[in-house]
Parts: structure tokens; sequence; C-alpha cells
């Protein structure tokens, strides 16, 4: 009997301790997996990272591309915005525009007038020569007016296709953030529950090696059961039976 | 050492907090929406001028003159030089046919005046037309950028939308997976528990002679 009793011990502490190992196996490779997946994480996130950047720096070329558009378009805009007073001036008449009398006084047209008319057609002619002069400025004025919208159009072009693609821009690195955070919250929480997982499945693992008590004992003793105990549940009476059984040096 | 529920719950809640803990974004979505606005202002300071121009110059001076009303306007020196032309040459003919004080030298100097001054009046006229035009091509200008930016920032309040669509689709994706792989643990805890449960109860069946 104590023969049995050794031999069931044995194969107990081996089945434990197989069962250790196997359960050190697991452990490890669970934890390889745990890196893994975690790495695997951080490698995405990382990409998404440097998507990030890449549209960063995508930005930074429109940007540029853009204000130099803007930045060209800037002396058409301010020509005609520096002509648009002048022009609603010279159009009721009001104010002096355009070239003074004085210019035509001096040159080549008053050489001319100077040289073959008398003082009186000259004051005429140079009076004469203003009057179209401001009318001239009008035309003038109102061409400048005209480049300064035609420059604010194209600014706006270049402004609107600029807010256009920044704007997208954004959108995409908003995007690659939130993925990125998406999958760092997934990796933390499949993380944290593999652990528990982990903890749950020791626990899980110890109670069923408990169930593989009744065959090994009943292996190794050949114990089947005392006769007449029925199905009576007696347990202070049969385990110092058992121990009786296995020599004392049972392991109940 | 809590139930596995609880400790689910708590691998749970790190990912709600996580995923739905996201300062980052909303900053990229204000930043671009304080873009597409500053570049609206751009564009709407760039027009003002000739749109005021328009509205507050050329239309009240149109609507004066096609409906009635003050002008603000001076005859041009044009007016006044092309006049003093005219009248000279007008006295200088009538005093070399019928003389200066005749019917006709009024006439003349009638026919002079008004038709210079018409001819004055068509270029203010043609002036605050041109602004008219002017303004009118920077409103279409700043309607066609607002329809755009319009536009743009729709699709931002969109694509945030959708962004949110999808955080909680995957929040609840992730939720799914964990209720899944917990529940196949609990399962197996469970499964695993009874094995022993019965194990035990055999033992305990085995020394009390149940056989």
């Amino acid at each position: 009997m104590a023969e049995l009793a050794i031999g069931a011990g044995i194969t107990l502490i081996g089945n434990v301790v197989a069962g250790g190992i196997e359960e050190k196996g697991r452990r490890k490779k669970e934890q390889a997996d745990i890196e893994a997946f975690k790495a695997k994480s951080d490698a995405e996130i990382e990409g998404l990272k440097a998507v990030e950047q890449a549209e960063r720096d995508n930005l930074a070329i429109q940007k540029e591309i853009f204000g130099a558009q803007t930045a060209r378009q800037k002396p058409f805009v301010d020509v005609g915005t520096m002509a648009l007073p002048d022009f609603i001036e010279a159009i009721s008449n009001r104010g002096k525009t355009g070239l003074p009398a004085e210019q035509f006084q001096s040159g080549q047209i008053s050489d001319f007038l100077g040289k073959n008319v008398p003082d009186i057609v000259k004051a005429k002619a140079l009076e004469e020569l203003e009057a179209l002069e401001l009318e001239r400025n009008k035309s003038r004025l109102s061409d400048l007016v005209n480049v300064g919208v035609g420059g604010v159009g194209s600014e706006a072009g270049s402004i609107v296709n600029e807010a256009g693609t920044v704007g997208q821009s954004l959108v995409n690195i908003g995007t690659a953030k939130e993925q990125a955070l998406q999958n760092a919250a997934r990796a933390r929480g499949a993380i944290s529950l593999q652990e528990d997982i982990d903890k749950e499945n020791q626990r899980n693992r110890l109670i069923g090696g408990l169930s593989e008590l009744p065959g090994l004992v009943g292996t190794a003793t050949g114990f089947t059961g005392f006769k007449g105990g029925g199905n009576e549940f007696n347990l202070y009476k049969t385990l110092p039976e058992l121990r009786t059984s296995v020599g004392g040096g049972g392991f109940i | 050492m809590g139930s596995f529920v609880d400790k689910f719950k708590g691998s749970a809640s790190n990912i709600f907090e996580a995923a739905g803990n996201t300062p980052s974004t909303p900053s990229i979505f204000d930043e671009n929406l304080a873009f597409q606005q500053g570049k609206l202002d751009q564009i709407r300071s760039s027009t003002a001028p000739f749109r005021s121009a328009a509205t507050d110059t050329a239309i009240p001076a149109l609507s004066a003159l096609a409906f009635g009303g003050e002008i603000d306007f001076e005859p041009s020196k044009l007016f006044d030089v092309s006049l003093a032309r005219g009248r000279e040459g007008v006295l200088e003919g009538q005093a070399a046919r019928s003389g200066v004080k005749s019917s006709g030298t009024f006439e003349r100097l009638a026919d002079l005046v008004s038709g210079l001054a018409s001819e004055d009046i068509g270029r203010f006229e043609s002036g605050n037309l041109s602004l008219l035009n002017t303004g009118q091509r920077a409103e279409n200008i700043l309607s066609g950028a607002e329809s755009s930016i319009a536009g743009n920032i729709g699709g931002i309040f969109r694509n945030k939308g959708q962004l949110a669509q999808l955080s909680s689709q995957q929040r609840g994706q992730s939720a799914a997976d964990l209720i899944s792989q917990g529940g196949q643990s609990a399962l197996s805890k469970a499964q695993t528990t009874a094995g022993g449960i019965k194990g035990l109860s055999s033992l305990l069946s085995l020394f009390a002679g149940g056989g």
C-alpha cells in the first residue's frame, strides 16, 4: 500500500511540476504576445506621427506658395485701392488729380508753345491741357481701379485655394492624431485586460488542478470507496481511514 | 482580489478614458476654423473699399440721376474751358453775322451749354457706372470666396462628426472585443471552476464510499 501511495505522490508531483513548466511556458508566450502587440501598436502610433509630421511639412509648403501668390498680387491690389478715392473725387470733378498744369509749362510742350505762340494763347493752351488732363486722369484712375479689383480677384482665388488645401491638411492631421490616440487607447486597454486575464487563468488552472486529484488518488491507492459507505458525505470519518489505508504518509 | 467583471470594467474604462480624452484633436479643428475665418476676413478686407465705393458713391449718384435727387457733382475743368472757348466762338460768329444781341446768339449759347453739360454729366455717369461695375466684381469675388470657405467650414464640421462617429465605433468595437475576451475567459473560468468542484465532490464521494 505504501508503495502505491509513494507512486501516487510521485505522479502528482510530476503532474504539478509538468503543469508548472507548462504554465511558465504559457506565461512566457503570453508576455511575448503582449510585448509584440505593444510594439506593433507603438509602431502604428509612430507611423501616424510620421503622417502628421509629413502633413505639417506639406502645410508649410502650401502656406509658403499661397503666401507668395498673395504677396505677388499685393502691388496690383494696393495701386487699385490707392486710386479708388482719387477716382471717386475725379468722377465728381472735385479735387485736383492728374498732372498739375506746371508740368506742361516745362519740357517740350512749354518750349513749343513758348516759341510759336503769344503768352495769351500759351496760357489758354495750358488751361485746356490741364482740363484735358483731368479727364484723361479719370480714365487712368479707372484703369488702375480695375487692375486693383482684378488683383483682389486673383488674391481671393489664392486665398480660397489656400483655405481649401490647408484646411484639408489640418483635417488629415486631426484624423492621424485621432487614430493614434485610438490605437494607443486600444493597446493600453488590451494590455491591461490581457494581464487581468492572465491572472484569472492562473487561478483557473489551480482550480483545474484540483479536479485531477480524485483520479490520481484513485489510481495511486486503488481506493474506490468504503463498502457500505453508500453515498453518505462523511469527510471526518473517511479522511482518517484514508490516512490509515495509505500508511499515514499520504498527501492529504 | 476584485472580480473579473470589476477588472474588465477597469480595463474598459481605461480605453474609454484614453479614447475619449483627445486633447490635441479638437485644437486642430479649432485651428482650421480660425484659419478659414482668417482667410474670409482677409478677402472681405481686400474687397471692402471697392464694395463700399459702389454702395456708398456709385449707387447713390446713379440713383439720383435716374430717379431724381441731389448729386455730389461740380462742372469739370474741361466744361469750363470748353464753355469759354465755345462762348467766344459763338459771340465772334454772331458778331460777324447778325450781331451779338440777337436771339440766334442766345440759342447758340444755350445749345453750347446744354451740349457741354450733357457731356460732363455723361462722364460723371460713366465714371459712376465704372465704379458700380468694379464694386459688383468685388462683391462677386467675395460671394464666391464665402461660398468656398463656407463649404470648407461645413467640411470641417462634417469631418469632425465623422471622426467622432469613427471614435465611437472604435470604442464600441474595443469594448466588444474586450467583452468577448472577458466573456471567453469568464466561461473558461466557470468551466474550470465547475470541473474543480466536481473533482472535489468526486473526491469526497470517493472517501465517503460512494465509489
